[in-house]
């Protein structure tokens, strides 16, 4: 894992939500399994160009939801609780799911016609991607 | 959270033109700041009032003990985006700074010098406007001070050294959460260094706000807003 993350910041949003998301997803796919070490603060502020206090902000948040712990003197590290995981891809799942709903709902296509897409898709796609990311 | 520079109710004026304007502004050790505004706004007189090299005619600065133009020199590292260097090569300027300046980091300058890559062989006369630039900011950042004023570091600076400046920046800052104040017009691929935006406008403060916030408030980065495609 290079010292950036892997992680891709958009400068015309808050740096500090994507610090936090890029991590959530990097854990959430496993990317980032259970006792990894995060970078230093230092590390990853030098490597995304951004400034440590988003950083330190960054992992604070992280470590209030439970998907990190810092072990004093030895930095900061992927903390793992399968249900916790569970609610935090549940969440996401709902989001990605709110965010198609919305970008339908712009074409006028809402409700059980929604519904009939995603079913209709969910059948022609589901074998192809089950059980693996692609990638 | 240590010392804060502050700056209250500073107005210059230079003959019947009028550079700063009632400016209160307060920059605490561990933040960065960037000071945006167009040419002649205010920036370069406002560094220089910071850093004890000009006095106001109306106002005053603090930082810590630091109450005069005099306190402030010894205590704020500031970096000019011109003016004279001295007529002998990087090294020999380390060895002559450390016989003059109290808590001169030799070890540090000699590293610094290496990671901007700046010419051990030729006096800094005769370097190009990138290269002093880069051995301005090596002598900036390896005096002791608690906080750090820049103006112009990117400018003259090809894209590679503008990222080993900034990379530099963000080390120091991780070590030493000095308070930080940076004047720049270049914002490009290093908007992220900074967590908090100054704009100054005619001499006065138009706007002081978290960049992240800024960035939430109008959907643009600080280099959109900068070159005007956005209204802040």
């Amino acid at each position: 894992m290079p010292g950036d993350l892997g992680l891709r910041l958009d400068p015309s949003q808050p740096l500090y939500q994507q610090v936090v998301q890029g991590i959530t997803g990097a854990i959430v796919r496993g990317e980032l399994a259970s006792g990894a070490a995060l970078p230093s603060v230092r590390e990853l502020a030098q490597g995304l160009c951004i400034n440590p206090n988003t950083v330190q902000k960054a992992y604070r948040e992280l470590e209030r939801s439970g998907l990190v712990q810092p072990r004093p003197g030895s930095g900061v590290f992927v903390h793992l609780d399968e249900a916790r995981l569970g609610a935090v891809r549940a969440r996401l799942a709902e989001d990605i799911v709110t965010d198609a709903l919305r970008a339908l709902a712009m074409f006028g296509i809402e409700g059980e016609a929604a519904v009939e897409l995603f079913r209709a898709r969910a059948m022609t796609e589901g074998g192809a991607t089950r059980g693996g990311r692609g990638d | 959270m240590g010392e804060a520079i502050e700056v209250t109710g500073v107005s210059v004026r230079y003959g019947r033109v009028t550079a700063l304007e009632d400016v209160h502004l307060s920059v605490a050790e561990g933040q960065t700041v960037v000071l945006l505004g167009r040419n002649g706004a205010g920036k370069s007189t406002l560094l220089r009032v910071m850093a004890g090299l000009l006095r106001p005619q109306l106002g005053s600065v603090a930082f810590g003990e630091a109450r005069t133009p005099a306190a402030l020199r010894r205590a704020v590292s500031y970096c000019p985006d011109h003016g004279a260097l001295y007529p002998c090569a990087a090294p020999e300027i380390g060895r002559l700074l450390a016989t003059a300046w109290p808590g001169w980091d030799g070890r540090r300058f000699a590293g610094l010098c290496a990671e901007l890559d700046v010419p051990e062989d030729r006096p800094a006369t005769a370097l190009s406007k990138g290269e002093a630039a880069r051995l301005r900011l090596a002598l900036t950042l390896s005096r002791p001070g608690r906080a750090v004023l820049l103006d112009e570091p990117f400018a003259g600076i090809d894209p590679a050294s503008r990222t080993a400046v900034a990379r530099i920046l963000t080390g120091h800052i991780a070590d030493a959460a000095p308070a930080v104040v940076v004047a720049t017009h270049e914002l490009r691929d290093v908007e992220g260094l900074f967590d908090r935006v100054l704009l100054l406008s005619d001499g006065r403060l138009r706007c002081d706000e978290d960049a992240d916030a800024l960035r939430a408030r109008t959907g643009a980065s600080l280099d959109d807003l900068v070159k005007g495609d956005v209204p802040a």
